[in-house]
C-alpha cells in the first residue's frame, strides 16, 4: 500500500485554466493565444471590452482577463478592468500598455506588463496569478 | 495545401457573434486543428493576405459588421487564396454542422455530438438576452 502511494505523483494540470484575451489588434492577438495555447492554457478571445463582458457575464469560465489598455469601441480596458474589478473580484487582471499605469489604475489591476514583453514573463506571471489544478495519476 | 501529418491543419473561423466563434473554435480545437479567430471578414483579410500563414480551411459566417461579408471574403479567397478550402455558415446550426463535417476529416474524433456545440450556443445567447431585459 505504501508503495502504491508512494508511485502516485501529483501532477498539475492546467488544461482547463481560461484566460479572456482582449487585444484589438489581430495580429498581436493570434500570437499571444497562440503562445499561451502552447503552454497548455485555454484562450477565449475577443476583440472589445463588449464582447467580454458578455463573455464575463455568461456561464463560460473565466480564470484571468488579459486586456490593452487601448482598445476600440465605447469602453477601453481600463473602463473594462474597473467593472471587472468590482463584478468579478476573484478573476485575475493582468493589462499590457507601453506606459506604467498610474496610482488608480494599478489599484485594480494583478499585474501590469510593459510593452514589449516576452511570452516567458506573461507565462510567469500567469502561473503565479492563477494555481494550476493538481490531480494525483499513476504513471 | 500541405499535408503533414505532423503539423495540424489550419482553421480560421470568420464570426463576429462572440459565442459561435467561441464554441466552433473549441470544438474544431477538439478535434485537432489549429484554429485561428477573426471577428470580422477585414480581419480576416488582414491575416489572409500574408501568405505566409498558413491556413487551409476558411470557416466564415456571411453577415458580419465590416467592410465585407461572407461571401465577398469567399470570393476574395478564391482569387487570392486558391489552394484554402472555404466554408460558409449562416446560423447556429449550419456552423455547428459545419464544424461536425470538418472533424470528420480531422485528426482526431469529434469531441462530441455538434447538437451539444449547437445547444450551448443557444443557451449563451439566451441568457444574454435574458440579462439584458433584466
Amino acid at each position: 500500500m505504501d508503495d502504491a502511494c508512494a508511485l502516485i505523483k501529483p501532477v498539475a494540470n492546467i488544461e482547463n485554466v481560461t484566460i479572456l484575451v482582449v487585444e484589438k489588434d489581430v495580429w498581436v492577438r493570434v500570437f499571444i493565444t497562440d503562445q499561451l495555447r502552447e503552454h497548455g492554457y485555454t484562450c477565449i478571445e475577443v476583440s472589445n471590452a463588449n464582447q467580454a463582458l458578455d463573455v464575463l457575464r455568461s456561464q463560460a469560465r473565466t480564470d484571468l482577463l488579459l486586456t490593452s489598455l487601448r482598445l476600440s469601441g465605447n469602453l477601453d480596458g481600463r473602463a473594462l478592468a474597473e467593472l471587472v474589478r468590482a463584478e468579478f473580484p476573484f478573476i485575475k487582471i493582468i493589462m499590457v500598455s507601453s506606459d506604467p499605469p498610474d496610482a488608480a489604475l494599478s489599484e485594480v489591476l494583478d499585474v501590469h506588463l510593459r510593452k514589449p514583453f516576452l511570452t516567458e514573463q506573461l507565462v510567469r506571471e500567469v502561473r503565479a496569478l492563477v494555481p494550476s489544478e493538481s490531480r494525483p495519476v499513476l504513471p | 495545401m500541405t499535408e503533414s501529418p505532423d503539423v495540424p491543419q489550419t482553421v480560421l473561423v470568420v464570426e463576429d457573434e462572440v459565442f459561435i466563434r467561441m464554441v466552433i473554435s473549441e470544438y474544431l480545437r477538439g478535434c485537432g486543428y489549429r484554429v485561428i479567430e477573426a471577428v470580422s471578414a477585414d480581419e480576416a483579410m488582414t491575416l489572409l493576405q500574408h501568405s505566409e500563414l498558413d491556413v487551409d480551411v476558411v470557416f466564415s459566417d456571411i453577415e458580419m459588421p465590416g467592410t465585407m461579408n461572407g461571401f465577398q471574403l469567399s470570393n476574395w479567397v478564391r482569387t487570392h487564396r486558391p489552394g484554402v478550402d472555404i466554408v460558409l455558415a449562416g446560423n447556429v446550426k449550419r456552423a455547428t454542422d459545419a464544424a461536425a463535417e470538418l472533424c470528420d476529416s480531422g485528426p482526431l474524433p469529434k469531441p462530441y455530438e455538434p447538437h451539444f456545440a449547437e445547444d450551448r450556443i443557444r443557451r449563451l445567447m439566451a441568457f444574454r438576452k435574458a440579462r439584458k431585459k433584466g
